[in-house]
């Protein structure tokens, strides 16, 4: 099932390029939207939940044009960059009012925010005034405005931002929770590696181009033209390394005997893979651990940007 | 602070109407300008005028021989209605308070970016921003100027002013809708210009005291000769010969004056829905 589907869509500030030429369909759980400042993610994210129209292409959400469109728009939720509310108001008010504007009668509007707050844990301040919320608190108001009313679409432009640890994880937990009950969540980030643990469904662009879509092990096949570093730990660092060397598509090969690791760069990670299994099996060589620094978000994109 | 798990729910009730949603943004309004005792002072300084009015009233009622200037009629009401828009500063003062801070603090603290993202449209939007405006001018025009009507019957024990003027009330309501319809939309569309509403209400002085300051200035040079459409305040004063059919203090005809405040809210109008088409270049 495909909620959002963009196609061919581009979108220009004057002379500046916000997304060039983007394809992309996303379905319901959590996508994870990773690029570094400036690659057009937020601009994406406008385009889906209808604040922007494209300059060009198609942007179909739910199968209707996003751009002032309430209908859609009765449909989701966002957590927008920055901050988003009158300072001077309490949180439990602006909820409410922003409610009101989904069309919730008055009971319906207080029991929604009531239960909204509760799930971000702000019910104990809900009736401050804004300007003394924590940034924190202030991000958790955000996203209690954007579930307040049980949307279906989700979308997050940098929803951790300002938390402590202890509130990353939270919100890390509801947003995986909002997927796990069926819900589509884009949610965009710089912090890879806590993309990773709410999803392994990612969205990479760059320069307001989509460089690739998919489970991250997906993506990983796409770059496998490029270097796959393997990180092996063994006792015989030396003898192992001479033997890496003879495997095909080996690019380099280097190790430690203080930490007793080797560390190869391989351009056909299948057949190392293949090859290091038959010397263990086969040969005896000891291997007590392997990991693949590459197998993160973070490396992954930087494959694909060049950096 | 822990999240806490609640089982997911939709909202399956009655929805609110598109004009109940505006309206929900022009309570919110309506609440915050209420609390602001500032404004609630201009507010009670605004029906001095409308007093000393009934006290005019009442006093002619008891001559037997009412002088011209005393006269119980569509004159007085219009005197009225135009003095709270010239030369008092009272509905200048109001539309700034009000409406200088309406659009430029939303797009100031981001909230534009959220209240769009609700199911509104933009339609929705800034009838919900023009409604307090608006309402609050009426409050200082159309309501003083209806309850004087009121009084001026009861003290008359007679209804022989709408005998002879049966369109008077029509006259006050028109005009003050359309005074407050100007006013509002100007204020909102400088508003609308910037991110500040101190900005926007320095901006909306100007414009409206420039106007009419450079009015004055060319009409004096030219002997008084000048018709009022530079001037937004002599304009909408203008106008009022239109509804209450009195003996013009301006040359020229009032239908143009209609024409150009009506020109100056259609201006507005398009200003503002430009501005929140284009929220990301303000941002």
């Amino acid at each position: 099932m495909t909620t959002i589907a963009l196609s061919a869509v581009s979108r220009w500030y004057g002379s500046v390029l916000g997304v060039n030429n983007v394809e992309l369909t996303i379905g319901p759980g959590v996508t994870g939207l990773l690029g570094p400042n400036g690659a057009g993610k937020s601009t994406l994210m406008k385009l889906l939940y209808g604040e922007l129209r494209p300059s060009h292409g198609e942007v179909r959400v739910y199968g209707e044009r996003p751009f002032a469109n309430p209908e859609v728009a009765r449909r989701i939720g966002i957590v927008p960059e920055g901050d988003s509310f009158y300072p001077r108001v309490s949180g439990r008010d602006f909820v409410r009012f922003l409610m009101r504007l989904h069309g919730l009668d008055e009971a319906a509007s207080i029991e929604a925010t009531s239960r909204a707050l509760k799930r971000v844990g702000l019910e104990e301040a809900a009736g401050r005034a804004i300007t003394t919320y924590s940034k924190g608190m202030r991000q958790r108001l955000k996203l209690a405005q954007a579930i307040a009313h049980g949307p279906d679409l989700l979308i997050l432009d940098e929803p951790l931002a300002a938390l402590d640890p202890v509130g990353r994880y939270d919100v890390m937990e509801l947003i995986r929770a909002e997927g796990a009950r069926g819900a589509t969540v884009v949610v965009s980030s710089h912090i890879l590696h806590e993309v990773e643990l709410m999803t392994r469904e990612v969205v990479l662009m760059s320069q307001g181009r989509v460089l690739a879509t998919g489970n991250v092990h997906e993506i990983r096949g796409l770059i496998d033209a490029h270097p796959h570093r393997v990180r092996v730990s063994t006792s015989t660092p030396r003898a192992l390394a001479a033997r890496l060397l003879e495997f095909s598509g080996i690019k380099s090969v280097s190790f430690s005997e203080e930490r007793k690791e080797v560390l190869a760069e391989t351009s056909d990670p299948e057949h190392f893979y293949r090859g290091l299994a038959e010397l263990v099996l086969d040969q005896g060589m000891d291997v007590s651990e392997l990991d693949s620094p590459d197998d993160n978000l973070e490396s992954v994109f930087h494959y694909l940007v060049g950096t | 602070m822990p999240l806490h798990d609640i089982s997911y729910q939709h909202y399956r009730g009655q929805r609110l109407s598109r004009r109940e949603r505006s309206l929900a943004l022009a309570r919110s309004s309506f609440a915050l300008l209420l609390k602001k005792r500032r404004f609630l002072i201009l507010l009670f300084a605004t029906w001095v005028p409308a007093l000393v009015r009934a006290v005019q009233i009442y006093v002619a009622r008891q001559l037997p021989q009412t002088p011209d200037w005393l006269e119980v009629g569509p004159r007085l009401f219009q005197s009225f209605l135009t003095q709270q828009v010239s030369p008092s500063p009272f509905v200048l003062l109001v539309a700034l308070f009000a409406g200088a801070g309406a659009v430029a603090g939303d797009l100031r603290s981001g909230a534009l970016i959220v209240y769009l993202s609700k199911p509104i449209t933009r339609l929705d939007y800034i009838v919900g921003k023009v409604v307090p405006v608006a309402g609050f001018l009426l409050a200082i025009t159309l309501l003083p100027a209806l309850l004087l009507l009121l009084f001026a019957l009861s003290v008359a024990s007679d209804f022989r002013l709408l005998q002879e003027h049966p369109w008077l009330p029509v006259s006050i309501i028109l005009y003050s809708i359309w005074v407050s319809a100007t006013f509002s939309l100007t204020v909102l569309a400088v508003s609308s210009l910037t991110r500040s509403g101190r900005l926007a209400a320095a901006g909306f002085v100007l414009a409206a005291l420039g106007s009419h300051f450079f009015y004055l200035v060319v009409s004096r040079l030219s002997f008084g000769g000048l018709p009022p459409y530079l001037s937004v305040f002599a304009s909408s004063v203008h106008v009022a010969d239109l509804f209450f059919g009195g003996d013009s203090r301006y040359t020229g005809s009032p239908y143009v004056s209609l024409v150009t405040t009506g020109l100056l809210m259609a201006g507005a109008w398009f200003v503002i829905d430009r501005r929140l088409r284009s929220t990301e270049v303000v941002q």
